[in-house]
């Protein structure tokens, strides 16, 4: 579960449909380490789940992902927190 | 109790039995292994149930042509997700079409709200089949109109709605189509697109398999009714507002994921089965049933005529047997289930001249053999001569 910082994103959507089509999406397209955790405090007080893949693949699942309405953002991990992935 | 197996059920218009073992089975490894609360907790058990209800979600919009599976939301039943069009939609003011062959589910809220004062409701009528006018239906659309609530398939004669031709004709005329789907989601081709629907309620226990307590509707985007529950939805918990967004907006409190759970193994059931496979083996028993009654002193048929399109329900009346009597007697005497009387629907008997007694409805389903049809069209056949010729 611990990984050194910068080894995943993630991406939030408003509902957890979303959170589901999208980790279909990304097991799918082949995306790495996709599953699916508890929202990052950090990122969202939500109580709900998000999508986590592996960091490495983020541009291609951004690709992914960008056309989905719902989607609220999506995140790299950096240090103790997570940046907006640009 | 009786063992079911020796029994002739032929009420699957009430609800479907037996379901496929699957759906029996999905529902137990769901409370044995699964368990958790879909859409709230991150946990695993939690993400598994969550993806129960996404997979069913997706399953319902495939067999629907619906696009977008947010659309669907579940409700508790048929009546639920109707009265969430109903009343989420309608304003004050707002002139409503309805037909004669309605069940309560539909009718009893737009008589509510047109006893209160809120819409005008003009009930469109239908011939001794069930079968709707469709020129008064043109007629009624030429003054602006809200929407049009409109059964698929009559719970009590079997008639079919032409629903591509009614959806072309409330489409042009910017009225919105609301489908009861009770009785024909997962037993006739329905596509929201083709078929020009706004809006389709649908149950999980009849013809999708699935369990009690289970059931929907799909709302075309941009066509967005008011929740009657607001609660939480596992999302935007900072906000004390309810969410905007579909399926959450409609969706409060937890769901019945064990029940969506055997609704999925349901209508997977019919996509591994194929749906014009049901549809034409519940055709063939509805029409070896009409075929042994039609015609015999004694037994009056309601509905449309043998060889016009009908979902798998034969209504029926007995000479000098009220239907609860009739009813009684094929229990009693044969092990044959039926549903005597009105069936929720004083409308659908008007139209068909059955009020205020009703009838007796048969309704086979995917599971019911050729030899429990011959047996109660013999036991049909038995008390109505009995009858002729006095006790």
């Amino acid at each position: 579960m611990s990984a050194a910082a910068g080894a995943f994103a993630i991406a939030t959507f408003h509902s957890t449909h979303m959170v589901l089509k999208a980790e279909k999406l990304l097991k799918q397209a082949g995306v790495g380490e996709v599953r699916l955790v508890p929202v990052p405090s950090q990122v969202s007080s939500d109580c709900g789940v998000t999508v986590r893949f592996a960091a490495a693949d983020v541009a291609r699942a951004a690709g992914l992902l960008r056309p989905l309405e719902d989607l609220q953002g999506i995140f790299v991990e950096s240090g103790d927190g997570w940046t907006p992935y640009a | 109790m009786q063992d079911p197996r020796a029994l002739i059920y032929l009420d699957n218009g009430a609800t479907s039995f037996p379901k496929p073992p699957t759906v029996a089975a999905a529902m137990s490894h769901f409370l044995l292994e699964v368990g958790g609360s879909p859409g709230r907790s991150g946990h695993r058990l939690s993400q598994e149930a969550a993806r129960v209800v996404f997979e069913c979600r997706e399953a319902l919009a495939r067999l629907f042509g619906a696009a977008d599976s947010r659309r669907i939301i579940f409700t508790l039943n048929a009546t639920q997700a109707l009265n969430t069009a109903i009343y989420g939609l309608l304003k004050p003011g707002d002139r409503v079409l309805t037909t004669a062959m309605e069940h309560n589910s539909t009718m009893r809220p737009l008589r509510d709200l047109e006893h209160r004062g809120v819409i005008s409701l003009e009930v469109l009528p239908c011939d001794r089949a069930g079968r709707l006018d469709l020129g008064r239906l043109q007629a009624a659309l030429a003054t602006r109109s809200k929407l049009l609530a409109a059964v698929h398939a009559s719970n009590v004669s079997g008639a079919i709605l032409p629903l591509r031709e009614v959806g072309a004709m409330t489409r042009a005329a910017g009225t919105l189509l609301l489908v009861d789907a009770a009785q024909s989601a997962g037993a006739l081709p329905i596509d929201v697109e083709a078929d020009g629907i706004d809006l389709l309620a649908f149950t999980g226990h009849k013809a999708l398999f699935g369990p009690q307590g289970t059931g929907g509707l799909w709302a075309r985007t941009g066509v967005e009714p008011e929740p009657l529950v607001r609660g939480g939805t596992g999302s935007n918990s900072e906000l004390e507002m309810q969410p905007e967004f579909w399926p959450d907006r409609l969706e409060s409190g937890t769901q019945n994921a064990v029940g969506i759970a055997g609704l999925l193994a349901g209508v997977s059931f019919i996509a591994e089965t194929g749906l014009p496979a049901i549809q034409t083996r519940e055709e063939a028993l509805t029409r070896r049933l009409i075929d042994g009654l039609e015609g015999v002193a004694g037994i009056t048929l309601h509905g449309p005529e043998r060889a016009a399109a009908r979902s798998p329900i034969v209504s029926a009346t007995f000479a000098g047997l009220v239907p609860s009597e009739a009813g009684f007697l094929l229990e009693e005497g044969f092990g044959v289930l039926t549903r005597v009387g009105l069936h929720c629907s004083p409308a659908a008997h008007h139209t068909l001249g059955t009020y205020p007694q009703g009838t007796v409805r048969f309704a086979p389903g995917f599971f019911t053999s050729d030899a429990q049809i011959d047996a109660t069209i013999a036991a049909c056949r038995y008390l109505a001569a009995k009858k002729a010729g006095g006790r």
